[in-house]
């Protein structure tokens, strides 16, 4: 009961702030007519904004149901769309130089979406999402390359960490179910270290870089890592890396108002 | 059962008669008003094609899965018009606005020839409500379309954006509508206030 009213609470908070930015992201439209990259950020709110609105209604009218492929599902493939075209239009990225971390940031995404279809079943729904969120990870990470944000040594942690991620979900499929509670707490554990990084990551990129291509390819990293471990988390988590995600939408704000001011 | 093909043909035949003497604007709304109840009689093809194709249901392939098909009916040939002619925003949404109202018609004539007309406030509800709805959320997916076009930011995601608003608004509708009680009041008034939104915003982009 208190779980359900903590998520409603969760989601009510995450419209309320995506509207408001909505608002102002549609005032700097009207002011900054000169670039491109914030119509794609008011189309990014307001998509996000509509699956959210689409999610809370589906969750209050038919609690303790699975929601079969609906209009929600494609509302959060062109979120991502919008979303990876804001990073693209922030930063012109160059895939010749992250060719080896585009084909982590695919295998990343098929694993991930071999895992969505395992745990729900649902092949369709899962491979349409993956594909999507496999494009936005692929111009996260190309992105994250060209403007040489992640040193060598943290590319290698970073594919250490996925790798150890997929490998510790892929096992609570075959485990016992004693040794299963030990790999969730695992995995929890590891998509909280991947927070913790791009936040440190995010702190030390706004304190030391005066660009603001770069700030927005960081907050990007960390929204889309958190939509990753919100996808693979359930009760307490989830609303963990809920929260995360509401915290990315002013960051993601800021980040473009700076880099439009600066054109 | 209803032979919706039938009807289609009884209301088209008119409408083609009068094409031959319009000219204009009133031609352009004529056609697509004709393309509105095609693009519905097609969206509920498809619809029922799914339904016996996937066995979800009939009602949730109506919640669910009929607000994807007919914004999907409604936009392939707008999309059509858009690129293809690049017509000036009045015609856009000139041809936008028959498309919907077209498919709404269309869409009622058939559910009251199904269900009856002997209660007025049934009719009431799908005059006000989901004719409206549908109206609206062409309108959206026109105006996703117009501000696109004048940022000059017509790309895949863009596009595909407008059209999964214009989804969104319209499953949702179908979501509050599905169930009696206080989300059904909310669904029904939700296209008519939406309605007032997007004319204020209609008149902002066009000054």
């Amino acid at each position: 009961m208190y779980e359900k009213i903590f998520t409603i609470s969760a989601v009510l908070f995450q419209i309320v702030i995506l509207s408001i930015h909505l608002f102002i992201s549609g005032k700097t439209l009207r002011r900054y007519r000169k670039t491109i990259t914030p119509v794609f950020l008011s189309f990014t709110f307001v998509l996000w904004l509509f699956t959210d609105l689409y999610w809370l209604t589906f969750d209050l009218m038919r609690p303790e149901t699975r929601m079969p492929f609906a209009a929600n599902e494609i509302g959060e493939a062109a979120f991502f769309l919008t979303l990876a075209a804001t990073i693209g239009t922030g930063v012109s990225y160059d895939v010749r130089i992250a060719k080896k971390q585009a084909v982590g940031a695919v295998l990343f995404a098929a694993c991930n979406t071999a895992l969505w279809i395992g745990w729900s079943g649902e092949m369709l729904q899962d491979v349409f999402i993956g594909l999507v969120y496999g494009l936005l990870l692929y111009t996260v990470v190309c992105s994250l390359r060209t403007e040489q944000l992640v040193t060598a040594i943290e590319w290698v942690l970073l594919a250490l960490l996925c790798t150890a991620l997929i490998a510790t979900e892929a096992a609570t499929f075959f485990v016992a179910s004693n040794l299963k509670i030990m790999f969730d707490t695992a995995g929890y554990l590891l998509l909280v270290l991947g927070i913790v990084f791009w936040i440190v990551k995010l702190y030390l990129v706004w304190k030391n870089e005066p660009l603001a291509n770069s700030h927005i390819c960081t907050v990007c990293s960390l929204l889309t890592w958190a939509i990753t471990a919100k996808y693979m988390s359930e009760g307490n988590w989830y609303l963990f890396f809920m929260s995360i995600e509401t915290l990315c939408i002013p960051l993601l704000y800021l980040s473009v108002r700076k880099a439009v001011e600066n054109i | 059962m209803i032979y919706a093909e039938n009807i289609l043909l009884c209301m088209i035949i008119p409408l083609v008669l009068t094409m031959f003497f319009l000219r204009g604007n009133a031609n352009r709304f004529v056609l697509n008003f004709i393309l509105g109840m095609v693009a519905c009689l097609l969206g509920a093809y498809v619809s029922g094609f799914i339904d016996a194709a996937s066995g979800i249901g009939t009602e949730d392939t109506a919640v669910f899965i009929s607000p994807v098909v007919e914004e999907m009916m409604k936009f392939l040939p707008l999309l059509f018009y858009f690129v293809m002619f690049a017509p000036e925003d009045d015609k856009l949404t000139h041809a936008a606005l028959g498309m919907g109202a077209g498919f709404a018609s269309y869409e009622n004539i058939c559910s009251m020839v199904s269900s009856g007309t002997e209660s007025l406030s049934f009719v009431l509800v799908r005059g006000l409500a989901v004719g409206v709805m549908h109206i609206v959320s062409v309108f959206t997916l026109i105006m996703g379309l117009i501000i696109v076009r004048r940022f000059k930011v017509l790309r895949l995601e863009s596009v595909i954006g407008a059209l999964s608003l214009s989804m969104l608004f319209h499953g949702m509708y179908n979501l509050l509508v599905s169930e009696t009680g206080i989300s059904s009041i909310i669904g029904f008034s939700l296209p008519m206030v939406t309605a007032a939104i997007l004319y204020y915003f209609y008149r902002q982009l066009r000054s």
